[in-house]
């Protein structure tokens, strides 16, 4: 069971990368947001894994890189995608979840197609203590939008920007349920 | 005294508008961390109270004569009736200004939307329409239920045949109503001036209803769209409601969810899933917690979820991946695009109390 967990420290970092691992359900739209994710000009380099569910598959576990930085992609309209995310989680050390990780919630903008309630998605992240972040992939506008606001917390989890530590980033936010402050 | 009327009739601007009928700050903090909209933990299964006030609430105080009682109930249970078994086209509306149910008021109301349809008719906007068509508004009893509900109002468009024989029949039906509402959302005071109902449910030829709703909106300054349901919405739906039947289970309806494909998927559109009343309602009874009027979100989570995954197992179709777009019970059927059909006169009110919530809604979230 402790071998399935993905583990932040278990491993040496790579020497100015930050690695992101995108996590959602077929037909999400990972590869473009992996897309947009790296066609940000950034001083470090940018590697991105994405997987359909976790946990990821032991035989390629050497060679693996060091994750900075999770997200999980839940799309409004597509209720497997939402399941993927909550069955994924559970394979995913604690410490990810101080500042190491993030919710993605798509498709926001058409409301009479969401199938997931967004009172379940936030209520969920509260759960884990992880912020949300709203997007869609449609332009390439909202994408990049999208992208440099993954970049921006990927990159100091990776510990690329000075005396800012994803500890310090988690401990600001404040759960998205009114009724739990 | 002119100049004073002048004032009172002037509508206020769109912007000092939204800052009236904007809601109480509860919901704005709630919604503080999300733009978007957001659908409560749990709803009321049914109505509160299931007690009609028939012509409003001075009336139920006096004793009443028991044979007028009884002759409203049966005019009541008539009008509820008249609702079942047609198919509905549903909108949500923002209050009319200065609407009247006074009889005098809905006399001239009907005058000046016969004269409009009228003049559409010339313009040559209707070809396949009657000769002539008349409009009669009328009010309609029986839907008003809580104190801040108004009395629902008819509207019927009666025409002749191409060429001018026989009996005139209906083209249009609409009803404005609202069902139970919790609170007027419009300010109290102005109230007098602005008529809320929160939904608008019309049954005709499009070419009417696209006049009907022409007029309505140029006459009562009012913004009416169509109310589309979201596929959360639905599931809401099928799930609070089809474990409640009126006939003996083996007869009634079964139930029936329709899923959209994606586009990328050729040679299929639509997948019907249709499951027997009686097994539906024995895994109901399991989920739903008896005693509480109320259904939570995640007894419909759990509702929708296991008669996927019983799907899934007998198919390997995750349907969960696909969007939820309509949805058929015993006592209804309704459709993303704001189709409804109520088959279960002794529900019309519970089916119509959700969709006036639906409504108000989404109207204070618009205005918050």
């Amino acid at each position: 069971m402790t071998a399935t967990v993905l583990k932040p420290h278990n491993k040496l970092p790579q020497y100015n990368t930050v690695t992101v691992l995108l996590v959602g359900a077929e037909g999400t739209g990972k590869h473009e947001l992996a897309k947009g994710i790296i066609s940000i000009d950034e001083p470090f380099s940018v590697q991105i894994r994405t997987a359909t569910c976790l946990p990821l598959s032991t035989e390629d576990e050497e060679s693996r890189p060091r994750i900075d930085f999770i997200c999980f992609i839940v799309d409004l309209t597509n209720r497997e995608s939402m399941r993927v995310v909550e069955e994924s989680v559970k394979h995913v050390d604690l410490r990810y979840f101080l500042g190491r990780s993030c919710f993605v919630a798509l498709k926001v903008k058409c409301p009479e197609k969401r199938g997931v309630g967004l009172e379940l998605v936030s209520e969920f992240c509260d759960h884990y203590g992880a912020p949300i972040l709203y997007g869609a992939l449609e332009t390439d506008q909202e994408q990049i939008t999208l992208a440099k606001q993954i970049l921006n917390m990927a990159k100091v989890s990776a510990g690329l920007v000075n005396n800012i530590s994803p500890l310090l980033i988690d401990s600001t936010r404040r759960p998205y349920d009114t009724q739990l402050l | 005294m002119r100049g004073q009327d002048e004032v009172d009739n002037c509508t206020p601007s769109l912007s000092s508008r939204k800052q009236l009928f904007s809601n109480t700050a509860s919901r704005r903090s709630s919604r503080r961390f999300t733009p978007y909209g957001r659908t409560p933990k749990s709803r009321q299964l049914k109505g509160k109270n299931h007690e009609i006030l028939s012509n409003g609430t001075a009336e139920r105080s006096r004793p009443r004569d028991r044979r007028s009682a009884v002759e409203t109930d049966e005019e009541h249970e008539s009008n509820l009736k008249g609702l079942t078994n047609k198919s509905w086209k549903l909108f949500k509306m923002t209050p009319l200004y200065k609407f009247n149910t006074e009889s005098s008021q809905l006399k001239k109301y009907s005058s000046q939307l016969s004269a409009h349809i009228e003049a559409e008719r010339q313009k040559g906007l209707f070809i396949d329409n009657a000769t002539s068509s008349k409009a009669y508004i009328s009010t309609y009893k029986g839907l008003r239920v809580s104190a801040a509900d108004k009395e629902a109002v008819q509207i019927l468009i009666k025409g002749r045949n191409r060429g001018g024989f026989g009996d005139e029949t209906v083209l249009l039906t609409c009803l404005l109503c609202s069902v139970e509402m919790e609170h007027n959302p419009v300010e109290p005071k102005l109230r007098d001036k602005f008529a809320y109902y929160p939904l608008l449910m019309v049954k005709g030829l499009v070419s009417l209803t696209d006049g009907l709703i022409t007029w309505m909106q140029s006459h009562f300054d009012c913004v009416i769209t169509p109310m589309i349901f979201s596929a959360h919405d639905l599931a809401w739906m099928v799930a609070m409601w089809s474990g409640t039947t009126t006939e003996p289970v083996h007869k009634s309806k079964p139930v029936e969810l329709l899923y959209k494909t994606p586009t990328d998927c050729k040679g299929i559109d639509k997948i019907t899933f249709t499951i027997e009343s009686t097994d539906v309602k024995d895994l109901w009874d399991r989920i739903h917690d008896d005693k509480g009027s109320e259904f939570s979100s995640e007894e419909v989570t759990m509702f929708i979820n296991s008669l996927e995954s019983h799907f899934h197992s007998l198919f390997r179709v995750k349907l969960s991946a696909l969007q939820l777009y309509s949805v058929g019970t015993s006592l209804s059927y309704i459709g993303d695009v704001g189709r409804l059909k109520i088959f279960s006169a002794d529900h019309v009110l519970w089916i119509l109390r959700y969709l006036t919530v639906l409504s108000l809604e989404h109207f204070t979230q618009s205005c918050s």
